[in-house]
């Protein structure tokens, strides 16, 4: 076929193709092709938080159009691991800064403990590096890294990996409205409660308040406190700190999302909480969350703005409620 | 609103054209819907990749375009028409419809109708029949009287002057602008 054959023919398809589109013979197709690449995004989505892939009944490289991800296959609670990790570390170090008090039969243990709570009340920001590890029955793992900000016991800011590689969400508290800023699109607002409801229904799962509150309500209930001998921990930057050492062990054995056992190393001079671990009964199922690591880095110097949307991004971006329609 | 959220209402905005740049280049329906999934699956693993300052209708045609040579690499054939200097013609005159008023792709085309509308009555009614009503070939030969080799030539060269009447309006809209 000649060059002007060709250029011929590109230009007759071109016209069919335009006049498909002038007048919307192609829309059901078109359609069609949309929520075959919706159903595969989901797929991809759930899978990079997927600690299970033998779950997965669409193959990765299936492109046929005739195998659609089976919708009877819930994958629903493996995308919870992700919320439900961050959004437990988050609350994790608040909890036990606000509940241990109450618990334990060591009084030195009790008394480190205290501390660290008083410590955690201090208008000091401080910034901790939260890891939380998933397991599955055949020993495999999976570690999640974010980081925390706070500052005394109600403001906080977490950064946490979006599911869009290279990108990241924020969530935190000013200490009077809770937010969460999204990689794209508008900030949330609104109180704690909102939030925990606006991100249950996105992503189906409980609300991260109720592991708060689930926390909070185990932790008083009861943990047998004992106290371990001191060590000395080693932080990123070459400092090292003489800490207590205390091991909490849940005293309710039935099932519970809170941790069984948490080991906490506060600095002996400050009573700052150096590092917290909150180990997790293992799972019946496969792939569920085993560990809690929270590890002190520093207390940086931080914006005004840092507990708000506005210290995370640049530019205009809507703010809506979390109960808005939008 | 999820980054998931976001990449849906970018997908929908743009299926139209992305559809309609696969068409003109690939003549097998089922061959544009695996490379129209393809350009989204890839669109959406690069989407940090995506300059924000450029059109997201033209990104997809860059990722579409690549992959529509590799699909012509693959197959090897003697008959291949499309070359990446056919698919730079492509890009420039759906670079050009993509600037046209409207907010969806088939009201970017109004230029389009009114050389169809423009056409005389012969060539206009074929491609009414076939584009507008979605008649088959056969369907349309039988309406018009129209022999099936008759009936092509005629629709081929309707489409002919389509294509000179709305090279000539983009030129104007271009001059205007």
């Amino acid at each position: 076929m000649s060059q002007n054959d060709s250029e011929s023919q590109l230009r007759e398809n071109m016209m069919g193709a335009l006049m498909q589109s002038a007048y919307q013979t192609d829309s059901q197709r078109e359609q069609q092709s949309i929520e075959r690449v919706l159903r595969r995004i989901e797929c991809e989505s759930v899978d990079a938080q997927d600690y299970g892939a033998q779950q997965l009944a669409q193959p990765a490289d299936d492109l046929s159009l005739a195998s659609p991800a089976d919708p009877s296959i819930d994958r629903r609670p493996r995308r919870r691991n992700q919320w439900t990790s961050w959004a437990l570390a988050a609350s994790v170090l608040v909890a036990i800064g606000f509940a241990i008090q109450f618990l334990g039969e060591s009084s030195n243990a009790m008394a480190a403990v205290e501390r660290s709570l008083a410590a955690a009340k201090e208008l000091v920001a401080r910034h901790y590096c939260i890891t939380v590890t998933t397991g599955n029955d055949s020993g495999d793992t999976r570690d999640v890294t974010s980081d925390l900000y706070v500052q005394g016991t109600d403001q906080f800011a977490l950064r946490h990996p979006a599911l869009i590689p290279n990108r990241e969400i924020w969530l935190g508290s000013d200490g009077t409205d809770c937010w969460f800023l999204p990689s794209l699109g508008p900030i949330r607002v609104g109180d704690q409660t909102g939030l925990g409801r606006w991100l249950a229904k996105r992503e189906q799962l409980s609300s991260p308040i109720l592991h708060i509150e689930t926390i909070l309500t185990r932790l008083k209930r009861g943990y047998h406190l004992k106290q371990e001998p001191d060590a000395t921990l080693t932080l990123d930057d070459g400092t090292t700190v003489n800490c207590q050492h205390v091991i909490g062990e849940l005293k309710l054995k039935e099932s519970t999302s809170a941790p069984g056992k948490i080991e906490l190393w506060c600095n002996k001079q400050t009573g700052v909480a150096i590092r917290l671990d909150g180990i997790y009964s293992k799972p019946a199922n496969a792939w569920a969350r085993s560990k809690t690591t929270i590890v002190f880095v520093d207390s940086p110097e931080l914006s005004d703005e840092w507990f708000t949307p506005a210290g995370h991004h640049r530019g205009f971006r809507r703010t809506l409620r979390f109960d808005s329609e939008e | 609103m999820e980054a998931g959220e976001i990449f849906e209402i970018l997908m929908r905005e743009n299926a139209a054209m992305l559809r309609a740049f696969l068409r003109s280049s690939i003549r097998d329906a089922n061959t544009v819907d695996d490379l129209f999934q393809e350009t989204m699956l890839v669109a959406w693993r690069r989407l940090d990749d995506f300059d924000h300052e450029r059109p997201f209708g033209l990104w997809l045609r860059g990722i579409a375009r690549n992959l529509v040579l590799a699909h012509y690499r693959q197959r090897a054939s003697r008959e291949t028409v499309l070359d990446q200097s056919a698919m730079d013609w492509l890009e420039t005159r759906f670079a050009k419809i993509q600037k046209q008023p409207g907010d969806s792709f088939a009201e970017k085309l109004s230029a389009l109708r009114d050389c169809v509308d423009l056409l005389p009555e012969n060539y206009r009614e074929p491609i009414r029949m076939r584009y507008q009503l979605d008649m088959s070939l056969s369907e349309i030969g039988q309406s018009l009287s129209l022999a099936m080799e008759a009936l092509k030539k005629r629709l081929t060269r309707a489409k002919h002057k389509v294509a000179d009447c709305l090279d000539q309006k983009l030129m104007a809209m271009e001059n205007l602008l």
